[in-house]
């Protein structure tokens, strides 16, 4: 047996023994060795089950055995009690209701008679009560409660995975559907018995008040099926829909039809103009019902799709979602999409990369709703706010024990009287469930702010989460609520808070030793059980300062990830620049015209007052990333397909890297030379020039980049310029390879531009000129997504921001309990030594020897809980490893720090009960004695 | 303090708990210790619903007052103490046993479980 599993045992056996303390006194001293016996036995025996296991098997039998046996001999033992035995506060007329009101009402004189303790109890147990049921909240409402459709668990994801090869890296990454492989699913698959496909699009609508962005889903007739979504109004979407050529209608959400038509039925059968082309209302779907998405407001049929959508197997941008049939599960249904896959592969086999293979997946639409790192996030604030609240828990048990020590007297009184000791733990522990229900209120009241909190950040929260990760939806958001399971989890929680720190000290106090507590009048002789007494507390304490220690290490490691983030060079200014994006529509925007937008665009902004620069790019950096393709090199031998290096691709326009600070490291950035029709040329971050041309020159290089669908491009273009890198994809991720071309000679029509703006003066002032400046170019134009770039990287730091500043404050009030609990262990320590330090003052003991003995003390905890958290946080912190950045979970310096903190608070609790000591006087301690 | 036997009739005591009748079977094998029993008991019946060490003692404290069982002596190691059937305990043990065997003939004669092969 190893040391831990001994202790374990050993543990095991001493609860045990604590237990059986509830049997009546006769059945104890006949059985109670043979119970212990028997259990050590049990524990011997269940090993056979694995350590674990065999301890939860053998404390699942006694446990189950003494919550019936335990009543049952108490009962009979009060039966067979003499007359003169009986216990005298049991009123011969009492029952069960009568005594509970009786010790209601009793406590409750208690705590009016020390509002000071039973507001501190309540005010620790609501706080973490409270932030337990918020963060609760969060994972019922994101994990754990139902997607809102019918037989929630029947859906799932259908999806391809990407080719897998030793090459490909991105292996086993799932992608989305192209309508040609998305057809030969729906008709080689045999586990669902419906499916849908649907795409999330935006769109500008056009109406008098001008245009307007919206966010809308092409979505296939099958789709409101499926999630079990009918129309309020009109009808849904019919087969005919669904077809090339099929009339132009739409289905509208519920808020866009009150917003719209003020809910008006009249608004079916009227028209909009949807980027361009008027789609007639024919239904309107149920209020809250935004699709899977979760953002939108039109949904149009399969029909507005175009021809190359139709026919391009290559064009993955569609998602599926799936209804299994009657009998199938959610494995199955996996197994299943793994041979239509293979189906797949087949007819469309994979090109440019060796040996590769597609394959096909699907999960449950449950578990997708959120990404992993938020689940990680989630669960990581969980166990924090448990820790928490433990922390309060171990801090009331010292309270009680306080408290119960100052009562003696009363319960020895009461004990004196008669009162048996079933019944002084029933009043005992009544206070203690007392208490923890108006913990539980506080922490509902405090709970339901935080909940409240949590959804006023919805819409932020909802671009903020949706643009992370896997982004699937996060249909939740409106579902946080303090509900039924979260209700009843908060009862459950301030019940077991009310067992755990009532049950100790309820145990300890009914057991007073009669003669010595009467006789020893006011004052407490200093007996032989001091030291036991205190090393019961100590221990809590140090409990206390250990729990304390693996939080604050938790929270440490990630302020300092956010705060090495918030270090790293993004290779550009955020700093006093406006970005919005522009959709040119490609019908009216051939390259040419696009060319000639830009250039007045960019010359109208350039002479709004406040503006330094301006300039456009296809992608803002920190925001997820982009496009790539493969490069080759004019100048090297030929790879084979498959095996080219890839890079990131920007389409950017004159004077982008000026406006974002992008340093010019060798060559000419794109400047007013780079037009239509002029030769092409490329410019290349710092990574890509020292991983292609390593030790050479690439200024004046040509390369090609077949990947693009352009003749030009595939033939080739000059090596320009090179800048610096640009983190792109997100903070965390170091900058790729990556290639900046110029808009003016991309071939294709129409565009999705971001405008960046250098400010000097206040942004927001000149939203409103820029926004004028698009529309006075073409009014049915809109820029939109505005935002400062400060804002954007603030977004893509915001989870780390979140859980950082939870976890700083969830740590924050675990130190300040800490710190109570070590001040009011040593309080009373050196209030029941008043006497002995008085005596030992009288003998010569010097001031500070008192002050440092004291101070040891704390010290001596301090270092058993710092070491026992040390260990434990080591433990527990390696789960934190996703979440981190830069950071590694062992980190040293965030241990040592927190050591110190936890050193230094309980010093500083400390020093007030020891500088009491150091002031006792002698003659004053010997004379009360 | 070892219970008093009431020295009453056999039949008067039956029909006996099933967690009686458990203890009088375990033991009619011979004198036992309480883990014994527990585990007797465990086996002959569902092993998850096995009684625990403290429905084992309480019965066995009643049953003493009964007269049903006695202890009588300790175990080899010295910690644990022995208990025995009482003839009493035997005859209400053979009572029940017929009992339960005159039910079981019921039972069978309607058909209401299949005949034993």
């Amino acid at each position: 047996m190893s040391d831990l599993s001994a202790a374990s045992f050993r543990l095991s056996l001493a609860l045990f023994r604590l237990l059986l303390r509830g049997y009546p006194g006769s059945f104890r001293s006949r059985f109670a060795s043979q119970m212990v016996e028997d259990f050590r036995e049990l524990l011997i025996e269940a090993q056979s089950r694995g350590p674990l296991r065999g301890r939860v098997h053998a404390w699942t039998v006694v446990l189950l055995d003494l919550g019936v046996s335990l009543p049952r001999e108490r009962f009979h033992a009060s039966r067979n009690q003499r007359p003169g035995q009986k216990p005298v506060i049991n009123s011969p007329s009492g029952n069960f209701m009568d005594t509970t009101l009786q010790d209601i009402r009793f406590a409750l004189r208690t705590f009016r008679r020390q509002p000071l303790f039973f507001a501190v109890a309540v005010m620790t147990l609501g706080l973490g009560i409270g932030a337990t049921t918020a963060i609760y909240s969060v994972v019922d409402a994101a994990l754990l409660k139902p997607l809102p459709f019918p037989e929630p668990e029947r859906l799932m994801r259908p999806s391809l995975v990407m080719p897998r090869s030793p090459e490909a890296p991105m292996a086993n990454l799932e992608v989305r559907w192209s309508i040609p492989k998305y057809e030969l699913f729906k008709s080689s698959q045999n586990a669902f018995s419906a499916t849908a496909m649907y795409v999330r699009r935006a769109y500008t609508l056009t109406h008098d008040g001008g245009p307007e962005r919206v966010t809308g889903e092409v979505v296939e007739s099958s789709y409101l099926g499926i999630l079990g979504i009918g129309a309020v109004a009109g009808r849904g979407f019919s087969p005919e829909d669904d077809l090339p050529g099929g009339s132009p209608v739409v289905l509208i959400s519920h808020g866009f039809w009150t917003r719209r038509w003020d809910g008006d039925p009249g608004a079916l059968g009227q028209t909009i103009n949807v980027s361009g082309t008027s789609f007639t209302v024919v239904g309107v779907l149920p209020s809250g019902f935004r699709g899977l998405s979760d953002r939108a407001e039109i949904f149009l049929p399969l029909s507005s799709l175009s021809e190359v959508d139709w026919t391009s197997p290559g064009n993955h941008s569609y998602y599926a979602v799936a209804r299994l049939n009657d009998g199938i599960t959610p494995v199955q249904g996996r197994i299943d999409m793994e041979a239509v896959g293979e189906i797949i592969n087949e007819v469309y086999p994979a090109t440019g990369h060796n040996s590769a293979e597609w394959g096909g997946t699907a999960k449950s639409l449950n578990d997708l709703r959120a990404d992993p790192a938020l689940k990680n996030s989630i669960f990581l604030l969980l166990g924090a706010v448990g820790f928490m609240l433990l922390i309060a828990c171990v801090n009331l048990a010292n309270l009680l024990l306080a408290r119960a020590t100052a009562r003696r007297r009363e319960i020895a009184i009461r004990v004196a009287v008669g009162s048996g000791r079933g019944r002084l733990i029933r009043q005992l522990m009544t206070e203690s469930l007392l208490l923890a229900a108006g913990g539980g209120a506080v922490g509902l009241g405090l709970a339901f702010l935080g909940v409240e909190g949590l959804r006023s950040l919805g819409p932020a929260a909802r671009g903020v989460l949706q643009n992370s990760g896997t982004s699937f939806t996060v249909l939740w958001l409106d579902r946080l609520a303090l509900d039924g399971p979260v209700l009843l989890f908060t009862l459950a929680v301030a019940a077991g808070t009310g067992l755990l720190f009532g049950l100790a000290p309820a145990l300890r106090a009914s057991r007073p030793e009669l003669t010595n507590e009467l006789k020893a009048g006011t004052e407490w002789k200093a007996g032989s059980r001091r030291f036991g007494r205190l090393g019961g507390r100590g221990a809590l304490v140090v409990t206390e300062l250990a729990l304390t220690f693996v939080l604050l290490a938790g929270s440490g490691l990630m302020l300092k990830s956010f705060l090495r983030l918030y270090a790293v060079d993004t290779g550009f200014e955020s700093e006093g620049i406006l970005t919005g994006f522009i959709n040119l529509p490609s019908r009216e925007y051939g390259p040419q015209e696009r060319e000639v937008f830009l250039t007045e665009l960019l010359d109208q902004v350039r002479a709004i007052p406040g503006v330094q620069a301006a300039g456009v790019n296809d992608c803002p950096p920190v925001s997820g990333g982009c496009n790539s393709t493969v490069i080759r090199f004019s100048d090297r031998p030929e790879v084979a397909v498959g095996t080219e290096p890839e890079l990131e691709i920007y389409e950017a326009g004159s004077g982008y890297f000026e406006t974002m600070g992008i340093p010019l490291i060798r060559g000419r950035t794109l400047d007013d030379r780079d037009r239509f029709g002029e030769p092409r040329v490329v410019l290349i971050n710092e990574q890509a020039a020292k991983e292609f041309w390593p030790g050479e020159d690439p200024i004046g290089r040509i390369v090609r980049l077949p990947g693009r669908g352009d003749a030009l491009w595939e033939e080739g273009a000059e090596v320009v310029g090179i800048v610096g890198d640009v983190h792109y994809e997100s903070i965390e991720i170091e900058p790729n390879p990556a290639a900046y071309l110029s808009v003016n000679h991309i071939d294709r029509a129409g565009g999705f531009l971001y405008l960046f703006v250098s400010l000097q003066t206040d942004p927001a002032a000149a939203t409103g000129s820029i926004r004028r400046a698009v529309r006075s170019i073409d009014p049915t134009l809109l820029m939109t997504g505005v935002q400062t770039m400060d804002e954007l990287v603030g977004a893509s730091t915001v989870q780390t921001r979140f859980s950082a500043g939870l976890l700083s404050l969830f740590a924050a009030v675990a130190l300040a309990i800490s710190a109570v609990g070590i001040f009011g262990v040593l309080s009373y320590l050196v209030a029941q030594q008043t006497r002995q330090i008085g005596i030992r003052m009288a003998l010569g003991a010097q001031r500070g020897t008192v002050f440092r003995q004291i101070l040891r003390r704390a010290l001596v905890m301090t270092a058993i809980g710092v070491v026992l958290g040390g260990t434990a946080s080591l433990g527990i912190t390696r789960f934190m490893q996703s979440l981190l950045f830069d950071v590694r979970p062992d980190d040293p310096t965030t241990l040592v720090v927190i050591a110190l903190t936890l050193s230094i608070v309980s010093v500083v609790a400390a020093s007030l009960p020891a500088w009491r000591a150091m002031r006792v006087q002698p003659v004053e301690a010997l004379r009360d004695g | 303090m070892v219970g008093r036997a009431h020295n009453k009739d056999p039949e008067q005591l039956t029909p006996l708990t099933p967690a009686v009748f458990h203890i009088l079977l375990a033991l009619s094998d011979g004198a036992m210790h309480g883990y014994a029993i527990m585990q007797a008991v465990g086996t002959a019946t569902d092993p998850e619903i096995s009684m625990g060490p403290g429905t084992i003692y309480g019965s066995i404290q009643r049953m003493e007052r009964s007269g049903l069982v006695e202890e009588c002596g300790m175990a080899a190691d010295g910690k644990r103490r022995l208990f025995d059937l009482t003839p009493v305990g035997r005859k209400a043990l053979e009572v029940e046993s017929s009992r339960i065997a005159r039910l079981a003939e019921m039972v069978r004669a309607k058909g209401l479980v299949p005949q034993e092969a």
